[in-house]
């Protein structure tokens, strides 16, 4: 860009910014010396640049003069003091923020775990003083042998055929299809009818089981099987 | 009293050979043109030099000033081209000796405090007035001229922290350096 076109002195130089990264250095070294070039040219930017020099050299000579000297103060933190919260030495807290801490401390939790267990204990002991009498009676255990066997008795169910739904086979699955009864009667076959399952009440059985004597045998498995034999039969 | 005179009598004494109208244009500009060469070489000593360089070299040139311009404008100009030609000259001394440009970078404001030359008592008040000046900078401005000037951190390292561009900072140290410059312009005790 033309340095007659910046060189404005009405309305300033659109370059006197670059004069504070310039101050400080803070340019790559083809804009520096491009800065340079300028200055060489525009005064604008020469007084622009003389003006933030004494600003900047007066902060510079502050921090010689006073930030410079002050030495910065050792820092120690005492890692292995507890905080002074929990040591009884935190002044500077409240009382409330005390007894919260106190509250939510280790040491509260554990003699309050304690205290429960004790007071479960005691609650226990004498719970079981005032029934001493039934602490050690005998139980003595139910007559397997003279209780009846109880007779499990299967109720006749029956179905009505105009609303039950119908077991149909068909030849692609073994699986029998579920249809209702409204709605599969247009296609129903006679070939279907054959082999359509339907409960009626000739099918209704009684079965009586006796329970075998426990006695026999405890083979839960020899005894189930037997029941279905009975009910097989 | 040469004090109560304008600088366009003293440069018009000064050219009929009045020595002392000289010397009170020195003492008048001496400091500004010395920031000046300071913030334009980075060094104490070689700003010094340069500023002294820059007042003979007005002094030879004493007729040539038109008057046209104001003294400051003209004793500027001076100043800039003076600190051009120790800029060029130490380039091509680096060049020379194959020395790295960037260690003459790491030396900016590196400077001893011997070769300021003010008195403990002057040095007092101008910290006073700088810090009341400081203080009256609005506290975004402030922020950046302590985080350049006292904590020596790159403009990058500041937009980071403030998360802001990097033309913000630039722009808001532009504009405190400025405000800093007319507060102590301002100020009742002539500090720059």
């Amino acid at each position: 860009m033309n340095d007659t076109t910046l060189n404005n002195k009405a309305n300033g130089c659109i370059r006197a910014e670059d004069s504070v990264a310039y101050l400080y250095g803070e340019m790559a070294t083809h804009e520096s010396d491009s800065f340079e070039t300028h200055l060489a040219s525009c005064d604008v930017c020469v007084d622009e640049m003389a003006a933030v020099s004494v600003s900047h050299l007066s902060v510079y000579e502050w921090n010689r003069d006073v930030f410079a000297a002050l030495e910065t103060p050792p820092i120690a933190i005492p890692y292995t003091v507890e905080p002074a919260i929990l040591n009884g030495v935190g002044d500077r807290y409240s009382l409330l923020d005390r007894v919260r801490a106190f509250l939510f401390s280790p040491a509260f939790a554990g003699g309050f775990a304690m205290l429960l267990i004790a007071l479960a204990v005691i609650a226990i002991v004498r719970f079981d003083g005032t029934n001493s009498d039934r602490q050690f009676a005998i139980v003595e255990p139910p007559q397997i042998e003279s209780m009846p066997s109880p007779a499990v008795t299967i109720p006749s169910v029956a179905v009505d055929t105009a609303t039950a739904p119908e077991m149909v086979a068909t030849e692609s699955s073994t699986r029998p299809t579920v249809r209702r009864a409204g709605a599969a009667t247009a296609s129903r076959t006679a070939e279907a009818r054959s082999t359509r399952t339907r409960p009626t009440a000739s099918r209704t059985s009684e079965v009586s089981i006796s329970l075998p004597d426990r006695r026999e045998t405890d083979d839960d498995s020899l005894r189930l099987s037997q029941m279905l034999d009975e009910l097989g039969g | 009293m040469l004090r109560d005179q304008s600088d366009e009598k003293l440069v018009a004494a000064a050219c009929g050979g009045d020595a002392d109208a000289f010397g009170e244009i020195v003492k008048r500009w001496d400091r500004r043109i010395f920031a000046l060469c300071f913030g334009m070489l980075g060094r104490e000593d070689e700003a010094r030099d340069a500023t002294q360089e820059a007042f003979v070299s007005a002094y030879r040139n004493l007729e040539k000033f038109r008057g046209d311009a104001k003294l400051s404008s003209w004793l500027h100009r001076i100043a800039v081209n003076q600190c051009l030609t120790v800029k060029r000259r130490q380039k091509t001394r680096s060049e020379d000796l194959f020395d790295d440009t960037d260690a003459s970078e790491n030396q900016r404001f590196m400077a001893d405090a011997r070769y300021s030359p003010d008195s403990g008592a002057e040095r007092a008040e101008r910290t006073y007035i700088v810090r009341n000046a400081m203080s009256s900078l609005p506290s975004e401005l402030r922020q950046v001229v302590v985080m350049k000037e006292f904590e020596e951190m790159t403009f990058q390292e500041i937009a980071d922290t403030l998360e802001v561009p990097l033309s913000t900072v630039k722009s808001r140290l532009y504009a405190a350096l400025k405000q800093l410059r007319m507060r102590l312009k301002a100020s009742p005790v002539e500090v720059v």
